[in-house]
C-alpha cells in the first residue's frame, strides 16, 4: 500500500476528511462518492476539509455520526475545525438537559 | 499452531497475574515517607503512595479504602507491606488481602516509635516477603485468564484513525478468548450514546452505560461548565479534534465491536467476564489506579501527540498512530502510524499489536516499567473534614 493523504471514513456519510499529510491550496483530493474536491486553505496534518457544502446549522459528520455542527456555511475544501464548528453536547453555557434533543440517551 | 496463552501466576483467589510484584501500600499520606524508606532499602519493591486517606468522608472514604485494597489484592502481586501511622487504618487494608489471600505485613509508624525505626521493621518483613515471591514460577495461563484495562490520553485525530481501532482488534481478540476488558473515561463517550446503547446485552446495561455517561455531562453542567472550554483539551484540538462528540467516536474505536456487559463502579471487579465500562473520571493516574483495583493486570494506553504514564501495578503499553509521535517520543511501546499513512491495514496492525501485549503478559517490560513513567492517585470525591 502506499502512502496516503487524507482519510475519508465512511464515504457517502462523511461530509468532512481527514489530512493524514498537510495540504496545501489548490491539491486536489479525490475521494470515492463525492469526486474531486480541491483544498481552498492549508489543511495541517491530523484536521479536517470539507468534502462538499455545509450548510450552517447542519451537522457536520465523521465516523457517520454528528460529531457538531456548522456555525456558519462551509464550502467543499474548507478547514472544518473550532473556528466553524460546535458541539452540541456538555454545553453548559447553553444550560441544556443532558437528554439533548435527538441525541439518545 | 501453539495454543494462545502466557506465562502468569496463579494466585489463591484463582486470578492470574502477569507480574509477581511485592507492594508497599500506604494507607495514607501521613505514612508516605516511611513507604519510601522501606522502598529504597528494598531493591524491587512497588510504591503506592496515595494523597489523602485521614478524615475522608463517606464515599470517600470508603472509595479510598476500596481502591486501596482492589489494588493489593491486584493478581499482579505476590503480597503486600501495608503501612500506616496508627493500626487502625493499617488493618482495614490488611483484611480486605488476606481475605483474597494476599501474604500481607502490617507496620504502624506510631507503634514502631519513629520513621526510622519503623522504616527498617518494615525493611526486614518487606524483605521476607521478597524472598518469597522469588520462588514463585509462572505457569502457562490461557488468555482468559487477561483483564485488560484500556485508555486514551493526549489524543489526537490519529487516535480515532489508528491507535483505538487497532486497540479495539486486540481488545475484540481478548474477549473472544474468554477475557475481560475494562474501558472508561465515559466523559469522552458524550455525543456516541447511540453506539454505546446498540452495543448494551440489556436495556438494564444500557441505561446503566448511558446513566454514567449523563452523570458526567451532568458534572460539567452542574459547575456551570461549558465542556468545550475543557474537553477536547488544548492539544486534543492542537492535534485536530474539533468537539467532545468527534473524541468520543474516536475514543470508543478501542472498546472493539463486541457487546457491552454493563458498567462497574471505580475499583470494583466485574463480576463476570466481558467488556465493562468502569465508571470513572478521564485523567490517567486516577483512571489507572481504579482500573488496577478492578483487577486490570495489563493496560494498553493510546496517545496522539505523547502522554508517557503508566500504572505502577500493571504494566502499561503505550500505542500511538501518530507517525512523528512514534518516532521523535520515547515513551512508546507500539506504532500504529502505518495505518494513519495506509501502509497497514487495521487488522494487520491489530495481529501485531495482540502479539506484542502476549510477550508483555509473558513478561516483556513496557517503556513506563523500564524507565518508572508511574504514578498513583486515587480519585476523590468531595472534601475533608
Amino acid at each position: 500500500m502506499t502512502a496516503r493523504r487524507w482519510v475519508y471514513l465512511v464515504p457517502g456519510r462523511d461530509n468532512v476528511a481527514t489530512a493524514v499529510q498537510a495540504l496545501a491550496p489548490g491539491d486536489r483530493v479525490e475521494l470515492e462518492f463525492v469526486g474531486s474536491v480541491t483544498i481552498g486553505e492549508p489543511i495541517a496534518f491530523g484536521h479536517k476539509f470539507a468534502v462538499t457544502t455545509i450548510e450552517a446549522g447542519a451537522d457536520v459528520v465523521k465516523y457517520g455520526h454528528s460529531i457538531g455542527q456548522a456555525i456558519r456555511p462551509i464550502q467543499a475544501g474548507e478547514h472544518v475545525h473550532v473556528h466553524n464548528v460546535a458541539g452540541r453536547r456538555g454545553r453548559g453555557d447553553l444550560r441544556r438537559t443532558s437528554r439533548g434533543e435527538g441525541e439518545g440517551g | 499452531m501453539a495454543e494462545l496463552g502466557f506465562w502468569g501466576y496463579r494466585r489463591a483467589d484463582g486470578r492470574v497475574g502477569v507480574r509477581n510484584h511485592v507492594a508497599v501500600i500506604s494507607a495514607m499520606d501521613l505514612s508516605n515517607s516511611v513507604a519510601r524508606k522501606v522502598c529504597s532499602l528494598v531493591r524491587g519493591l512497588v510504591p503506592i503512595l496515595p494523597h489523602f486517606g485521614r478524615l475522608l468522608l463517606g464515599a470517600d472514604a470508603a472509595q479510598h479504602v476500596r481502591t486501596l485494597v482492589g489494588v493489593g489484592a491486584n493478581p499482579n502481586l505476590f503480597g503486600a507491606l501495608v503501612v500506616s501511622l496508627e493500626p487502625d487504618s493499617a488493618a482495614r487494608i490488611a483484611t480486605g488481602l488476606k481475605e483474597a489471600g494476599k501474604p500481607v505485613e502490617v507496620l504502624d509508624v506510631q507503634g514502631a516509635g519513629g520513621t526510622l525505626h519503623a522504616a527498617m521493621a518494615g525493611a526486614r518483613v518487606a524483605g521476607k516477603l521478597m524472598q518469597q515471591a522469588s520462588v514463585l514460577r509462572p505457569e502457562w495461563c490461557p488468555l482468559d485468564a487477561v483483564t485488560l484495562g484500556l485508555k486514551c490520553g493526549g489524543s489526537d485525530t490519529t487516535s480515532g484513525l489508528a491507535a483505538n481501532p487497532v486497540i479495539g482488534e486486540v481488545t475484540d481478540r481478548v474477549l473472544a478468548a474468554g477475557g475481560s476488558v475494562l474501558f472508561s473515561e465515559q466523559s469522552e463517550l458524550i455525543g456516541a450514546e447511540e453506539a454505546l446503547r446498540e452495543r448494551a446485552v440489556s436495556r438494564v446495561a444500557a441505561e446503566a452505560i448511558l446513566g454514567a455517561v449523563s452523570r458526567m455531562e451532568e458534572l460539567a453542567f452542574q459547575h456551570g461548565v461549558d465542556v468545550r472550554g475543557i474537553n477536547p483539551t488544548p492539544d486534543n484540538i492542537a492535534g485536530g479534534i474539533t468537539t467532545v462528540e468527534e473524541k468520543a467516536f474516536g475514543s470508543l474505536a478501542k472498546s472493539g465491536t463486541k457487546p457491552i456487559q454493563g458498567v462497574v463502579p471505580y475499583a470494583v471487579a466485574p463480576p463476570r467476564p466481558g467488556l465493562w465500562l468502569m465508571d470513572s473520571s478521564g485523567p490517567a493516574i486516577e483512571l489507572m489506579a481504579g482500573l488496577a483495583a478492578s483487577g486490570a493486570t495489563v493496560v494498553i494506553f493510546s496517545t496522539g501527540v505523547g502522554n508517557p504514564a503508566g500504572s505502577p501495578i500493571a504494566p502499561t503499553l503505550r500505542v500511538t498512530g501518530h507517525p512523528t509521535t512514534a518516532t521523535a517520543w520515547e515513551n512508546i511501546d507500539f506504532d500504529a502510524s502505518g495505518v494513519t499513512l495506509g501502509n497497514e491495514t487495521v487488522a494487520e496492525a491489530g495481529e501485531r499489536l495482540f502479539h506484542h501485549l502476549l510477550r508483555v503478559l509473558s513478561g516483556e517490560l513496557t517503556k513506563c516499567e523500564v524507565f518508572g513513567d508511574e504514578e498513583f492517585a486515587i480519585s476523590r470525591l468531595g472534601e475533608t473534614l
